[in-house]
C-alpha cells in the first residue's frame, strides 16, 4: 500500500495522457470496454494501477475543460458502485485493500473535477502552465479594489448588526457574482490554449492562471464573509 | 449456524440492537423482559460486578457515586478536554492517568470510559444473542458523525473490549437515513435532524437509486436530551429550595440524580401534554408543583437555537439552499419535544417525516449496513464523509489541510515539506482535526517522526505526506523524502485514546473474567431487581393488603420472604425462580393498583 502510493503520484503531472497509449480499452477478464483503467464494472474486476492515471481519465473523460455535469455524475456513480470497498467485503483481504485505494482515488478525481476551479487549477498544470506556486500574481487593479473591500469587511465585522449584515450579503453577492462571471471564461480560454502554440500559448496559460488567483482570492473573501455572517 | 452481523447504536442515554430479518427489513431485537431499548447506564454492586441496562438506572439514586451514566460524553477526551458539565455528569472520582486518559475511579478499580462502553456493548450483544439464539460477533456500531477521530476509535475499541468484530463505525444520521431509504423515502435530497441524548448531527444526502451519498455533515458533539433535562432541573431547584433544600445539599449526587430523574420524567410527559406536575417525594424537602410547557420551552429554546448554526453550516457546505432539500427526517429522542419538532419544520419550511421510530432508526439503519457487509443489499451504497478537516502543523503553529472537511471517504491527500535547519536528518510531523487557522487551537491526533533524512542544506528534502482515511473514517498518515528514499508510516492513535497492545490486553482480561464477571453481574442484577420488587410490593401491601382474603395474603407473605431469603444467598437461579412466583402470586395486587387509580381518575373527572 506504502510503495504503490510512493512509486507512483496521484497528482503528478503529465504522466499519462488520455489520448495515449497509459489507458487501457478493454478489460483483459472479460472483454468489455473499460469506462474508467481502474474497475471494470461489467465483471466487477479491480485493476491494480501500475502507473497512476490523471483525474480526468479515472472517469473516463477527455482531457479537455469542459464537461458535462450530469455525465460527469452518471459515470462517477457508476463506478464508485463499481468499486467501492463495500461492495468487496466478503472478498479477499488484498481486494479490499485494493479497493480502499482506488475508491480514494476516484473519489479525489470526482472532487476535483467537479470543482470549476479546481478543474481549471489541474488542468492547466497538466498542460504545462504555470502552477499556483510559479506564478502568484493577480492584477494590479484587482488588487487594489480589494483593498477597499477588505476594508468594508472589516468594518462590517467590528459591527455585524442588521444593517452590517446586509451590506455583507450586498459584497457577498457581487463577489460571488464576479467569481460566477471569471469561470464562465474557462472554457473559452482553454479552448484557446490548446489551438495556440509557442509564446501564444504561454502567454494565455499566464492569463488563465491569473485569473484563476483571483478566483482563489475571491473564494477566500465568500468564505470569511460566509462565516461571519453564520456568527 | 452463527447470528448475523448487528447492528447497534450505542447512545449517551439509550442503546439497541437491530438486525436484519429473513424478510429483509429490519427490526429492533428485544431482550426477553420484552424491552428493546438498553438505558446506556452502568452501576457497580458491592462486590465490584458490573449491572448494566435498567437494574443500573434503578440504582442511580440509591448509589449515585458507583452509577454511571452518559459515559458517550467521555469517550475519547483527555481530562483537559472536559467540560464542567461532564464533570458534574459522572459523580464518581476521575483518575488523572499519565495525563492523557481519563479513568474513572469506581469501587477501588480504574476504569477506562472505553470500558464502561464495552460493559454496555456486552449487555445488548448478550441480549441479542438470546433473542437470536446463536452468539453475536459481528457489529457494526453508530457514533455521531461529529465525533472527531479519537471519539471514533475510542468506539472502536470499546467494540474490541467487548469481544466483538466491529466490521465498521457508521455515522448515526447515515445510518438513518439507510433506513429511511429502505422504508420507501424517495430520491432526491435530505436532512437528516438527529438530536440524541448527548449530541447534535445535522446530515444532508443525496440519495440516488440505491446510492446515499452524504454532501455535507455538522453538528455539536456535546448538545442534546441530556441538556434539556438540565435546563429543566435549573427550574426545579428554585422549587426545592423554596421546600427548604438548600443549596449546599446540591452536592449530594443522590439529590441531584432525584432531581435530575424528576426533571426527566416532566420533560416526556410535557411532549404530550401542556402541564407536568411534579411531585418530588424523596429526602427532607418533598414539594408539588406545576410546571407548564412554555416554562420548559422558554428554557431549551437557546439550547436549540445552538442546532441552527450547524445546520445553515451544512446547508453552506453542501452548496444548496434550505428549498432545495427535498424531506426531513427526524432522529433521537430528543426529537419528540414539541419545540424540537415546531422549530425544525418552520426552519426546513417542511413537515418533517417520520413514519420510523427516532429513537429506533439509527440501529435499524446499521443493521442495514451489517447485512450489506456480509454481502447483501448489493444495490445499497453509502458514501460517507470525513467531518472535520485533517491536516499538518506548520513552522509557526498553523495548520496545513491535507483533507478538507466533508470530503468523501474513502479519501486522500498530500502535501509537501521540507527542512528548516542545514543537516537535519529527521521532522516531527503534528497531524491534527478541526477548522481553526491554528493548531493549538484544533484537536491534536498524534504526531508522526520521519528519522533518516541525509544530510542537506535547509529547504532541500522533498517530504510528501500522504494522508488516507479508509471507510471506517480512520487515518493512516505516510511520510517519504523523495530524494532518498526515507518513509515513515503510522496508524494514527490519538493521544487520548488506547493503543492496541492496551485493547488486546483489555480484551484478554475481559476474557479470563468473563465466567466469574458473568455470574457476579448477574447475580448483582438480580438482587438488584428483587430488592426494587420488594420495595414496591411493601407498599402496595400497606396499601391494598388489607382488601385480600387471608389465603392470598398468606401466600404473597410467603412468597415475599422466600425472594428475600433467596436474595442472601449466592445462586441466581434461586432468585429468579423466587422473584417469577412473587410476580405471579403477587398479580392480584397489580390488578387492585390498576383499579384503584382507574377509580380515582373517574373521580377526577367528575369532580
Amino acid at each position: 500500500m506504502v510503495s504503490a502510493e510512493a512509486g507512483a503520484h496521484a497528482d503528478s503531472v503529465g504522466d499519462v495522457n488520455n489520448s495515449g497509449a497509459g489507458v487501457p480499452s478493454k478489460c483483459v477478464a472479460c472483454g468489455e470496454t473499460l469506462i474508467s483503467p481502474l474497475v471494470c464494472v461489467a465483471c466487477a474486476t479491480l485493476r491494480p494501477p501500475k502507473s497512476e492515471f490523471n483525474h480526468f481519465a479515472r472517469l473516463g473523460l477527455p482531457l479537455q475543460y469542459s464537461i458535462d455535469a450530469k455525465e460527469l455524475e452518471r459515470r462517477f456513480l457508476i463506478l464508485v458502485r463499481g468499486l467501492h470497498p463495500d461492495q468487496f467485503s466478503t472478498d479477499s483481504r488484498e481486494d479490499r485493500a485494493l479497493a480502499e485505494q482506488l475508491a480514494a482515488q476516484l473519489n479525489d478525481s470526482y472532487r476535483v473535477i467537479r470543482d470549476p476551479v479546481m478543474r481549471a487549477d489541474y488542468l492547466l498544470e497538466l498542460e504545462g502552465g504555470p502552477s499556483r506556486e510559479n506564478q502568484k500574481s493577480t492584477p494590479k487593479a484587482f488588487l487594489m479594489e480589494m483593498l477597499d473591500i477588505n476594508e468594508e469587511i472589516e468594518q462590517a465585522e467590528a459591527q455585524l448588526d442588521a444593517p452590517a449584515r446586509e451590506n455583507l450579503q450586498k459584497v457577498r453577492a457581487s463577489l460571488a457574482a464576479r467569481r460566477a462571471q471569471l469561470i464562465q471564461g474557462f472554457p473559452e480560454g482553454f479552448k484557446t490554449l490548446a489551438e495556440c502554440e509557442g509564446i501564444r500559448r504561454a502567454a494565455i496559460a499566464q492569463v488563465i492562471r491569473e485569473r484563476l488567483n483571483v478566483c482563489s482570492y475571491l473564494e477566500g473573501l465568500l468564505v470569511k464573509i460566509d462565516e461571519l455572517l453564520l456568527r | 449456524m452463527t447470528a448475523p452481523a448487528i447492528g447497534i447504536d450505542l447512545g449517551t442515554t439509550n442503546s439497541l440492537a437491530a438486525c436484519v430479518g429473513s424478510d429483509g427489513k429490519p427490526a429492533a431485537i428485544r431482550g426477553a423482559d420484552g424491552e428493546v431499548i438498553v438505558p446506556s447506564c452502568v452501576s457497580f454492586a458491592e462486590s465490584g460486578a458490573a449491572i448494566v441496562g435498567r437494574a443500573a438506572r434503578r440504582r442511580a439514586v440509591e448509589d449515585p457515586r458507583n452509577t454511571i451514566f452518559s459515559v458517550k460524553r467521555l469517550m475519547g477526551k483527555g481530562i483537559e478536554n472536559l467540560t464542567e458539565i461532564e464533570r458534574r455528569l459522572c459523580p464518581c472520582e476521575f483518575v488523572p492517568a499519565e495525563g492523557k486518559l481519563i479513568k474513572l475511579r469506581i469501587r477501588g478499580r480504574e476504569y477506562t470510559p472505553q470500558e464502561i462502553s464495552a460493559m454496555i456493548l456486552r449487555e445488548v450483544a448478550d441480549r441479542a444473542s438470546a433473542a437470536l439464539g446463536e452468539t453475536v460477533t459481528k457489529a457494526v456500531i453508530t457514533v455521531p458523525a461529529y465525533f472527531d477521530e479519537s471519539q471514533k476509535q475510542a468506539t472502536m475499541a470499546a467494540g474490541k473490549i467487548a469481544g466483538l468484530e466491529v466490521l465498521r463505525i457508521v455515522n448515526e444520521p447515515t445510518a438513518a437515513a439507510l433506513a429511511y431509504g429502505l422504508d420507501g423515502l424517495h430520491d432526491g435530497v435530505i436532512a437528516v435532524y438527529d438530536l440524541g441524548g448527548g449530541t447534535f448531527d445535522i446530515s444532508i444526502l443525496k440519495i440516488e437509486s440505491g446510492v446515499f451519498r452524504v454532501l455535507a455533515t455538522n453538528g455539536d458533539a456535546s448538545l442534546g436530551g441530556d441538556d434539556f433535562d438540565r435546563a429543566l432541573m435549573d427550574l426545579l431547584i428554585p422549587l426545592w429550595e423554596k421546600a427548604g433544600g438548600s443549596r449546599a445539599d446540591l452536592a449530594d449526587p443522590g439529590i441531584i440524580q432525584s432531581l435530575r430523574q424528576e426533571a426527566e420524567r416532566a420533560k416526556i410527559q410535557l411532549s404530550s401534554s401542556a402541564t407536568a406536575d411534579i411531585l418530588y417525594e424523596r429526602g427532607s424537602y418533598p414539594f408539588r408543583a406545576a410546571i407548564a410547557r412554555e416554562d420548559l420551552e422558554a428554557a431549551i429554546s437557546p439550547l436549540f437555537e445552538r442546532s441552527l448554526g450547524p445546520c445553515r453550516r451544512a446547508l453552506a457546505d453542501a452548496e444548496l439552499t434550505i428549498d432545495r432539500v427535498d424531506a426531513v427526517v427526524l432522529v433521537g429522542g430528543a426529537t419528540y419535544t414539541p419545540l424540537v419538532r415546531r422549530r425544525v419544520e418552520a426552519f426546513f419550511n417542511k413537515k418533517p417525516y417520520d413514519a420510523l421510530n427516532p429513537m429506533e432508526v439509527v440501529a435499524l439503519g446499521a443493521a442495514v449496513q451489517a447485512k450489506k457487509l456480509e454481502g447483501g443489499f448489493r444495490n445499497l451504497l453509502l458514501l460517507d464523509v470525513t467531518p472535520l478537516s485533517l491536516g499538518v502543523e506548520t513552522y509557526g503553529g498553523a495548520v496545513d489541510k491535507v483533507i478538507a472537511r466533508n470530503t468523501t471517504i474513502p479519501a486522500r491527500g498530500k502535501s509537501e515539506y521540507t527542512t528548516f535547519a542545514d543537516n537535519q536528518t529527521a521532522i516531527v510531523f503534528s497531524i491534527v482535526q478541526g477548522e481553526r487557522e491554528l493548531a493549538k487551537d484544533c484537536r491534536p491526533l498524534g504526531q508522526l517522526i520521519l528519522r533518516g533524512i541525509p544530510a542537506m542544506p535547509a529547504g532541500m528534502p522533498r517530504v510528501e505526506m500522504n494522508f488516507h482515511i479508509d471507510s471506517d473514517g480512520l487515518l493512516t498518515v505516510t511520510a517519504l523524502e523523495r530524494r532518498s528514499g526515507a518513509q515513515a508510516k503510522v496508524e494514527i492513535v490519538p493521544k487520548h485514546g488506547l493503543t492496541l497492545d492496551e485493547i488486546t490486553r483489555l480484551v484478554l482480561e475481559a476474557a479470563v473474567n468473563a465466567k466469574e464477571d458473568f455470574r457476579a453481574a448477574r447475580l448483582a442484577t438480580l438482587r438488584a431487581d428483587a430488592e426494587f420488587i420488594l420495595k414496591k410490593l411493601d407498599a402496595q401491601m400497606q396499601r391494598f393488603g388489607g382488601r385480600l382474603d387471608a389465603q392470598t395474603r398468606r401466600e404473597i407473605v410467603e412468597a415475599r420472604d422466600g425472594l428475600a431469603d433467596a436474595m442472601r444467598g449466592e445462586s441466581g437461579d434461586a432468585i429468579d425462580g423466587a422473584h417469577q412466583y412473587l410476580e405471579d402470586v403477587a398479580r392480584v395486587l397489580v390488578e387492585l393498583t390498576m383499579d384503584d387509580a382507574a377509580a380515582s381518575a373517574l373521580r377526577g373527572k367528575l369532580v
